[in-house]
């Protein structure tokens, strides 16, 4: 098996295409992690900078009256993970960025694929897709004549005939065929991962292992897959054939027909239907701008009863405030309502994709590279629960205020700049590894078992291997 | 389709061991079958041709004994060794020549060698070992290193050689061995099978080649239509009589296995 191993290791990289190919690669993905880095430290920066000039407007305010300023609203930036870099994910089709205002859940803005052209939708040019789709097709290409090309030009007879066991001959071809791979890719990953370092302030290794891992697993699903292919047909023709077929499938033809079927299984709402929806729903509810509603009247019934009052002028606290905030808890739980269901619908979706990845190890590392570099679609749901949560919290705070410390129609009532700097600005801790990844564990789970499956085969096909 | 027990009986060995039998060997592809129970045997220090036109079953025989086929029926032998049951151990013992070899172009007469026969179980063939057995094979020095996509026909057989002599094998089996050899390189070749049988190699040639049939082998089997139509010793035969004897086989096959001629 060792002589095996040496002499498919060695054809392989003594080739000149697979270092022409090797340093383009790394070529490629060396230019993809400057940018994405590049892109990555600029958008931290911009950031920053916003989310200091968002404070410094926040606490800037003049003295106004509190509710006025949840009208006036803020800004809230999705902050970027340690490998966003790597793996963008859904991020560029999500937004990052978040309006927060009083009695309006808004949507995620900046969302660079609404601006791109339809090819951006493929895939945008980071490390990852580069990894995802690009590394697989060079493994395929060789890979392919493994066998089949022995088989043509006669050598896999001569070799069978040396009296080699079959399953030592597969085992030498699948370590040399995987160490070449590894040959291929590594230096691209050597580049990226200098890079990283030179301008990371932390490097988080337990995910860059769980990368490196679920990559390894990855390549090894190909290049076994392509293998065993090699040994099953004839001319390497038709091995080439049935892999670019299978790549073309994989990569493009089941992740859109999932893609699209899951969509049609659990499909979302338009955006003017959803619009309309909040907005009949809003209008059926408390109005606090409404004196004539007949829930506000009771909601003061229900006030004056809680104070031991009569009447409205009698109580010690701000009815309007009251009404303003009654208004945004229904709201509130409006939006919350109507959000989790898209988002339910989303994760329905996202869970059919989760679980046909049995179907193409692209789908696999896809959803494991996305998790991992928390940029997937759970990721994004935590942290927008996460906003949502800061923004009712800092409507409540300025309308309590003005409950307790305005009388109702005292529209004079102000705060001053002090008031607004005693409002924290948002923080946000994003999930833990375990958390990050809870979701696709069995994503790793598919790719091992693409890996394991390519590999059985090829050894079983030994059994059968004619030359 | 008779058998080749019914028309001839099989071929006998003397008191050496036997290398190579075959005992009702019968080989089916799909409906039609390509061998019928054949019965052969190939002593120690002996050459046994199978002779045959296209498509006789030739080359079909040659795959039974090297277990790339599995038998209908009967039974592959090498050394004693059922091939059937156990391959990897029968191509071992066997030195094997197809009709056109192929090695590593990009490695050399010498590395093709020691690839080869480490995948035989040889280890640590050294450099000067395989040299010699080069020279023994009769290549010539200045072609050891040299890449072998540069060599000859001939000279690729003659590796092969050279990896029997390095297997110490102790039968041989030759597919079409000359075809496409220019006269001179051919009658190298069976110098070089003669070689080796005088050491106690048994070989099975299969050919339709005459002239080398009847200068290379101890006996001739002629082969047609998957059937044993003749047996002859080659000693005192001239090439006239087993032309004649070849062509009359032919005529007595039945239309539809001339077609296929």
């Amino acid at each position: 098996m060792k002589a095996i191993f040496k002499r498919e290791f060695i054809s392989l990289v003594a080739d000149g295409r697979f270092w022409i190919a090797c340093c383009l690669f790394t070529l490629l993905v060396g230019l993809s992690t400057a940018i994405s880095l590049k892109n990555d430290r600029a958008m931290e920066h911009l950031r920053g900078g916003a989310q200091h000039d968002l404070r410094h407007e926040w606490v800037s305010q003049t003295a106004k009256d509190p509710h006025s300023a949840a009208h006036f609203g803020t800004y809230q930036v999705k902050p970027g993970t340690s490998l966003s870099w790597f793996d963008p994910g859904l991020d560029p089709f999500l937004g990052t960025v978040n309006f927060l205002e009083a009695h309006v859940r808004s949507e995620f803005m900046l969302r660079p694929a609404r601006d791109s052209t339809s090819a951006r939708h493929l895939g945008y040019l980071s490390p990852a897709f580069l990894l995802q789709v690009i590394a697989p097709l060079l493994i395929i290409l060789f890979c392919f004549g493994s066998f089949a090309s022995d088989r043509e030009s006669g050598t896999l007879r001569l070799t069978l005939a040396s009296g080699v066991h079959p399953a030592a001959l597969v085992g030498g071809k699948i370590v040399g065929g995987l160490a070449a791979v590894f040959a291929l890719v590594l230096p691209s990953l050597g580049v990226s991962g200098i890079m990283m370092m030179r301008v990371s302030e932390e490097i988080d290794l337990a995910r860059l292992g769980l990368l490196l891992l679920g990559y390894g697993f990855y390549f090894a699903a190909i290049a076994s897959i392509t293998l065993w292919v090699s040994s099953r047909v004839l001319k390497s023709q038709s091995a080439l054939a049935i892999m670019i077929s299978f790549w073309i499938g994989m990569t493009f033809v089941v992740p859109r027909t999932i893609s699209d079927m899951a969509a049609a299984q659990h499909p979302l709402p338009s955006k003017a239907a959803f619009a309309q929806k909040i907005a009949e729903e809003t209008r059926q509810g408390i109005d606090g701008h409404d004196p004539q509603d007949a829930r506000r009247e009771e909601l003061l019934e229900r006030t004056l009863r809680e104070y031991g009052v009569q009447r409205i002028e009698e109580l010690p606290v701000n009815f309007d405030a009251i009404a303003l905030q009654a208004s945004e808890d229904y709201t509130s739980e409006l939006y919350q309502r109507e959000f989790d269901r898209v988002a339910d619908q989303l994760e329905a979706q996202a869970q059919i994709v989760r679980t046909t990845a049995v179907l193409a190890p692209f789908l696999a590392i896809r959803n494991w590279s996305m998790a991992v570099s928390e940029s997937d679609w759970a990721h994004h749901r935590r942290y927008a629960q996460a906003v949502e949560k800061y923004r009712q919290e800092l409507v409540r705070r300025l309308n309590t205020d003005m409950i307790q410390n305005s009388r109702t129609g005292d529209f004079g009532y102000v705060v001053q700049q002090d008031f607004w700097e005693s409002i924290p600005p948002m923080t946000y801790e994003g999930p833990s590894v375990r958390a990050s990844i809870e979701d696709v564990e069995s994503q790793l789970g598919l790719l091992a078992a693409w890996a394991l499956l390519g590999i059985v085969g090829c050894l079983r096909a030994s059994a059968r291997l004619r030359p | 389709m008779g058998s080749a027990t019914e028309t001839q009986g099989p071929i006998q060995s003397g008191s050496a061991p036997t290398c190579l039998r075959a005992q009702d060997l019968t080989m089916r592809h799909g409906a039609s079958t390509t061998l019928c129970t054949l019965n052969l045997e190939v002593p120690a220090g002996q050459v046994l041709s199978i002779l045959g036109p296209n498509g006789a079953g030739k080359t079909t025989t040659i795959n039974l004994f090297m277990g790339f086929f599995r038998p209908a029926s009967g039974r592959a032998e090498v050394c004693g060794i059922h091939v059937a049951e156990n391959p990897i151990e029968a191509r071992r013992l066997l030195a094997y020549i197809p009709e056109s070899v192929s090695l590593y172009g990009n490695l050399t007469g010498l590395e093709n060698l020691q690839y080869f026969a480490e995948l035989g179980g040889i280890r640590g063939l050294t450099f000067e070992a395989g040299e010699e057995l080069l020279a023994r094979a009769g290549l010539q020095e200045s072609a050891w290193h040299r890449d072998c996509s540069t060599y000859s026909k001939g000279m690729r057989q003659k590796v092969c050689v050279a990896l029997a002599l390095a297997k110490d094998a102790r039968a041989m089996l030759l597919d079409e061995p000359t075809s496409g050899l220019d006269p001179f390189a051919a009658r190298e070749f069976s110098g070089l099978v003669n070689e080796l049988a005088s050491q106690g190699v048994g070989a099975l040639v299969a050919t339709h080649d005459l002239l080398l049939a009847r200068e290379i082998s101890h006996r001739i089997l002629i082969l047609v239509g998957g059937e044993v139509k003749e047996t002859l010793p080659t000693d005192g035969l001239e090439l006239g009589e087993l032309e004649k004897v070849y062509l009359e086989a032919l005529a007595a096959a039945p239309d539809s296995e001339r077609d296929q001629l």
